[in-house]
């Protein structure tokens, strides 16, 4: 009996220790398609695995500055896409993403990204006057308008997200409530309904947990 | 045994009455039990039609966003400017306005598929929510107030 009770303690341990390692490991997830590349290494093949990345992209903030991927170079940032006549979930994803601003404010290596989806009537006047309306620093939160195309294209290609025209939707347009985690490389580490409290928490962990990979990292 | 439950009952309703009164000292105190309730009902209606057609831009707490969408809560424009707000809920508004000394310049639209009463609901709710105590709405004075629109 008394060996059994000890065994039983032994793997309670264990199950202690490996949930407790497990945490302080455990990385974000990668998500997208991965590729798989082979290259001609000293006369051998050798398998790359290419995660899915942000492509290039060129937009203009509401300050007039060219808003690129370089601009994120070294920091982490988190992405959506709204327009600012919308009369639907945009304005409860831009109190949730207040939250995230306020908390990391003071994080230089924590930077949002919104794209408006409406460029024709969000131009660079009016998305200055919103984001001045809601009270955030152009250095921290950039607002950008573009090309239209290209702006559905980087939603629906690199962020994987809906974003577009469409005649039938309230506003004119249609587009995902979700909050994009992008990490230093590009990658997408993370996605979240931006129009819930709950997982607006998590994703404030989450960019927590990101740091930290980085800082270990170095 | 029945009298005691009868004397009970009559507690519980003076104890009852006596909590929402202290709740509200402006609007509800001089309400008799049954408007008591008929106002608890049209707040749990207008909570749902709030969730459904205002909580986005206004918030879940009425707070508002910034200076693009202005609060709800301890909103004093409300309670002096019933006619107007009914109009705005069935309508909508664009331009300029100041609640609570702040200046906003928007547009919200219109929710012109609301019927009468629901307006009555969403109004009561909002009007005795988040510091609000305006008292209760009814369908009758937003089908007088609907009058002044325009």
């Amino acid at each position: 009996m008394i060996k059994y009770l000890k065994a039983l303690c032994f793997m309670f341990l264990v199950m202690v220790a490996c949930s407790c390692g497990q945490k302080k490991g455990d990385k974000l997830p990668i998500y997208g398609q991965q590729k798989i590349e082979n290259r001609m290494e000293g006369g051998k093949t050798v398998s790359d695995t290419i995660p899915h990345t942000i492509s290039d992209f060129s937009f203009i903030d509401q300050d007039s500055t060219v808003i690129t991927n370089e601009t994120f170079k070294g920091k982490i940032y988190i992405s959506d896409f709204f327009f600012t006549s919308c009369p639907t979930i945009c304005p409860a994803m831009k109190k949730q993403m207040l939250r995230v601003y306020d908390k990391f404010l003071e994080n230089d290596k924590v930077s949002i990204l919104s794209h408006t989806i409406d460029p024709a009537y969000d131009n660079v006047a009016v998305l200055k006057e919103y984001s001045e309306r809601l009270g955030v620093k152009s250095s921290k939160w950039h607002f950008v308008t573009g090309d239209e195309q290209a702006i559905y294209d980087i939603g629906e290609k690199s962020y994987m997200v809906t974003a577009g025209a469409d005649a039938d939707a309230p506003g004119g347009y249609i587009h995902s409530g979700a909050f994009l985690l992008v990490d230093m490389d590009r990658r997408i580490r993370g996605v979240y309904d931006g129009t819930i409290a709950d997982e607006v928490d998590v994703l404030m962990n989450d960019i927590e947990r990101l740091l930290r990979e980085y800082e270990g990292a170095k | 045994m029945r009298e005691l439950n009868k004397v009970l009952i009559l507690i519980i309703g003076i104890v009852f009455f006596v909590c929402c009164g202290r709740k509200n000292p402006d609007s509800a105190s001089y309400l008799s039990f049954n408007d008591q309730i008929k106002l608890r009902q049209y707040k749990v209606q207008g909570e749902g039609l709030y969730l459904m057609h205002c909580d986005n831009c206004h918030q879940a707490d009425g707070s508002g966003l910034g200076r693009l969408i202005p609060p709800l809560s301890e909103n004093t424009t409300i309670a002096n400017n019933r006619n107007q707000i009914m109009c705005v809920i069935k309508y909508g508004l664009e331009g300029s306005l100041i609640i609570n000394g702040v200046e906003y310049n928007g547009k919200m639209p219109g929710n012109t598929e609301l019927t009468n009463l629901e307006i009555a609901e969403i109004m009561t709710f909002v009007g005795n929510s988040w510091e609000n105590s305006i008292g209760i709405v009814l369908s009758s004075d937003v089908e007088k107030g609907m009058d002044s629109c325009h």
